[in-house]
């Protein structure tokens, strides 16, 4: 144990015991030491600015949990995630359709995708689909109407909320069936494989506007190219070549379509993507946003392959699929096998995804609801032990604290050891084209979804002008599911992040937004963050380090202000104490809404990691910025709690979850 | 409460090693070394930002040889010089050694003192947390030092500085690690090689 860690509440002490020096500290000093000179002499300005010696020094503090807690809690992802019927098409649900002539087989020799390599025939199984005509658009549908096809739902279920359609597909079934038809003397329509998803919505009405579909007809859908679409084949003829997302050809008739039921956004928006799992299988998916209107329903439509007029040209052939799955969010998680799951309201509104709101007025920034283990309206976590204090750690966590890693294949490297700061920017808008997974993710995070680029250069090579619409595009933002991953609320300029101890998540209580006064358990609020104010701490929970204090000049390491960040101060005054103490005020909200997801159990110091920095293709100076961070980080020192930073009790007269109160956190070195 | 650079484990070994003009070599001293309290001084001015701007001036750039260790109430990290440093002339005119008189921090005030310097290419990182730093006293140097009241003195001490952590815009050396050893009476038959390798 080194140096020391004090906090305080007000000006009453908590806790006081030494941190942990890790190795990383002494590596530092070894950067420091060994820094070559020559860099000195070079006139480039962001060269010779690795010699600053702020570079070297604490500049960021971070805080995390036991790694069990981060697929706990308010993490917590629902268990029936797919809210289709049955994960494997049959022509005995009736949520399914196989038309024009498709011609349908089960293959359980086919092999799944690798990661579904042990699953049952019997739990799931490949299926082959055949168009080997050219009478029409053979195709299989999934639907889920309100108290039909199986489904327990009313109008209210999933309003509001991203839902999120995605198969497992692999081209084709026989090599020998891929017949490109020549468009012209220079060009080949090459196979394609469509996926439709369509929400409709309560009132809809098909006759506005002429053409295009209809008010209220979301008609979203996801076009897999299986090789160029221009003269030179690109791609090997049973890969992705090139996507294109249909809600452009929505965007282009207008709003009418998204105005009229009472849209929370405007125009209809769409992720969607399809990106490789590996032995020749992809995953395409294609996602929306539910009107607050309510929905009447939701159509998914494959069309194995080809579509006879946009643009012309009859492809026969076939594709195999796997893997069913309708679930809330933006984004497609691991599959969750169903045989005969009939779903229900509390199904389609989810827990933390689900939000409530009128037409017209202000969207709702999103609820966090978690039910308190011990029925009482403080909230206590659900927490295992972390990984022991050790000298070699890394990260505040050792433990593996991938939750979307474990949880979703297309969202992956979210495994960062300590809380991440996701939600006040899960809108923020993408890359140059906009269309994230991909490059939005990548501003999100330093690290991404798993073939960020190739998306890009996907939807790129089919649509070169698809910037123009990536205003009205889904696809440039986390959305959503940035509530699993936590676990700072939103500053109090924005709104904060409301919060909800619920008695149950699975009836109307659960989501009435007001304490209702009956139920002894149910408490609401909104916390606000002091970081997120400040815009201190960056989407990987980072707390930038600022210099508050006078080091050199004030007396009793005195701080001017702690409330934007990681403070320095102390240090080298006139009697040389040789202490250098950092300070950093834990807003209220900070440490309630991050106990929602599992509280704080462990903190660290960090510097900056040159080398890495570099390595990443950044120069100094490392300008911080919460959401495109430049920096990388090498721990410092680590500080692991045996009592959680946000635990509360109700005091007899206020609810705990209301009683926050902020925290100092005092960190000092004492290098003599 | 044990102080940041003990509870961080910085340590250090020093070989003396004798090197004779035909290649031969002797181990004369292999030993542990002292880090002193000007250590935790000027990491102090770097982590609070109160210090110099630049790394650099926080590296281990020279070192000192001396005569007159070890020093009255003995080795312990609250050395902030050596007890008898050598002189400019001491260090000798024929030397590859480029020796430079600096005012080295000592105890709040400060003293004009020499010193030399270490070649960037002779401080080698040689592990994650590891730094080598080999002096090299070459057949010239330090060579039939004589002080008053003796006729022949020996080099029995040396120690290593940081550059100029206050960032004063002419250096100010701080000693950071130290050590006391036999004398060695320094002659033109062969040079001291110095290998001194602090482990952060």
């Amino acid at each position: 144990m080194r140096g020391e860690v004090e906090i305080w509440d007000g000006d009453k002490l908590l806790h006081k015991e030494s941190n942990l020096l890790v190795d990383g500290a002494g590596e530092l000093l070894a950067d420091i030491m060994t820094v070559s000179p020559s860099l000195s002499g070079i006139a480039d300005h962001a060269t010779s600015s690795i010699l600053d010696s702020s570079n070297y020094t604490i500049q960021a503090i971070s805080f995390g949990k036991d790694a069990s807690a981060y697929t706990l809690n308010a993490h917590a992802i629902p268990e029936k995630r797919n809210l289709w019927y049955n994960s494997t098409p049959s022509a005995e649900d009736s949520q399914v359709i196989f038309g024009s002539d498709i011609i349908v087989s089960s293959r359980p020799n086919i092999a799944p995708p690798p990661q579904y390599l042990h699953i049952p025939s019997s739990i799931a199984h490949v299926v082959s689909l055949e168009d080997k005509t050219s009478s029409g658009n053979s195709y299989l549908a999934m639907r889920a109407y309100n108290n039909v096809n199986y489904s327990d739902t009313t109008v209210s279920a999933g309003q509001d909320n991203w839902i999120c359609a995605s198969y497992y597909i692999k081209f084709p079934v026989k090599v020998s069936s891929l017949v490109p038809t020549q468009d012209s003397l220079t060009t080949f329509h090459h196979p394609r494989s469509h996926f439709g998803f369509s929400i409709f919505s309560e009132g809809r009405d098909l006759s506005i506007p002429a053409g295009y579909g209809g008010l209220g007809y979301s008609r979203l859908g996801t076009v897999v190219h299986w090789n160029d679409v221009g003269t030179t084949p690109t791609a090997d003829g049973t890969s992705p070549s090139s996507f294109s997302l249909e809600y452009t050809t929505v965007a282009k008739v207008g709003t009418a379509r998204s105005e009229g039921s009472g849209y929370s956004i405007n125009n209809w928006q769409q992720n969607g993507g399809v990106y490789p799992v590996g032995n020749g299988w992809s995953r395409v998916y294609a996602a929306g946003l539910a009107p607050v209107s309510g929905v009447s329903g939701i159509y998914a439509t494959l069309n194995p392959i080809g579509y006879e007029t946009d643009p012309f040209g009859e492809t026969e052939g076939g594709i195999y699929i796997y893997g069913a799955q309708l679930e809330l969010g933006r984004w497609p998680s691991d599959m969750d096998f169903t045989n005969n799951r009939r779903t229900n309201n509390w199904d389609f509104s989810g827990s933390v995804l689900n939000r409530d709101h009128s037409p017209g007025t202000v969207t709702d920034n999103g609820t966090v609801r978690v039910v308190p283990p011990y029925g009482t309206s403080s909230y206590v976590p659900t927490n295992y032990l972390s990984n022991p204090p050790n000298p070699a750690s890394t990260r505040v966590e050792e433990g593996n604290t991938a939750l979307l890693d474990v949880f979703s294949d297309a969202l992956t490297n979210f495994d960062m050891g300590q809380n991440l700061n996701v939600i006040p920017y899960r809108k923020n808008p993408g890359g140059p084209y906009g269309v994230g997974p991909v490059d939005s993710s990548q501003r999100l995070l330093p690290h991404n979804v798993a073939d960020g680029q190739q998306q890009i250069d996907w939807v790129e090579a089919y649509s070169p002008g698809y910037s123009v619409l990536r205003d009205a595009s889904g696809m440039d933002s986390f959305g959503p599911q940035a509530y699993y991953l936590g676990c700072y609320p939103e500053g109090s300029s924005t709104g904060g992040s409301n919060f909800a101890l619920v008695s149950s998540l699975d009836n109307s209580a659960a989501y009435l937004h007001v304490a209702n006064g009956t139920d002894p358990n149910f408490v609401s609020g909104t916390y606000n963050s002091i970081v997120n104010e400040a815009s201190s701490m960056d989407v990987s929970g980072f707390v930038n380090m600022i210099m508050s204090g006078s080091p050199g000049t004030t007396t009793g390491y005195a701080m001017s202000s702690t409330s934007s960040g990681l403070c320095v101060s102390g240090g080298h005054d006139s009697t040389n104490s040789g202490t250098v103490e950092y300070s950093m005020l834990l807003g209220s909200g900070d440490v309630g809404y991050s106990n929602l997801y599992g509280g704080i159990y462990n903190m660290g110091l960090w510097t900056i990691d040159i080398g890495e920095t570099l390595r990443a293709g950044n120069t100094p100076p490392y300008s911080f910025g919460p959401l495109d961070n430049p920096r990388k980080y090498k721990l410092f020192s680590t500080k692991h709690l045996t009592k959680n930073l946000g635990y509360i009790k109700d005091n007899g007269i206020n609810p705990g979850s209301l009683n926050y109160s902020d925290l100092t956190i005092k960190w000092r070195l004492h290098f003599l | 409460m044990k102080n940041f650079t003990e509870e961080l484990g910085i340590n250090g070994h020093l070989t003396i090693i004798k090197q004779y003009t035909d290649g031969q070599e002797e181990v004369v001293f292999d030993d542990h070394n002292i880090i002193v309290s000007g250590m935790g001084v000027g990491l102090t001015y770097m982590f609070t930002g109160s210090g110099s701007n630049s790394v650099l001036d926080y590296q281990i750039d020279r070192f000192q040889v001396g005569v007159s260790g070890p020093p009255t109430g003995g080795a312990t990290s609250a050395i902030y010089q050596l007890s008898g440093a050598c002189t400019l002339a001491e260090y000798g005119a024929g030397s590859n050694l480029f020796i430079a008189v600096k005012d080295q921090i000592t105890n709040n005030t400060y003293t004009s003192l020499a010193a030399a310097q270490i070649p960037a290419n002779k401080r080698t990182r040689i592990g994650d947390s590891s730094v080598r730093y080999t002096l090299v006293v070459d057949e010239e140097a330090c060579n039939n030092i004589s002080r008053p009241g003796t006729t022949e003195s020996s080099i029995n001490e040396v120690g290593l500085l940081m550059k100029n952590p206050t960032g004063n815009a002419a250096d100010r050396p701080l000693l950071v690690a130290y050590r006391t050893f036999s004398n060695i009476v320094k002659t033109s038959d062969f040079s001291l090689i110095f290998r001194w390798t602090l482990n952060f």
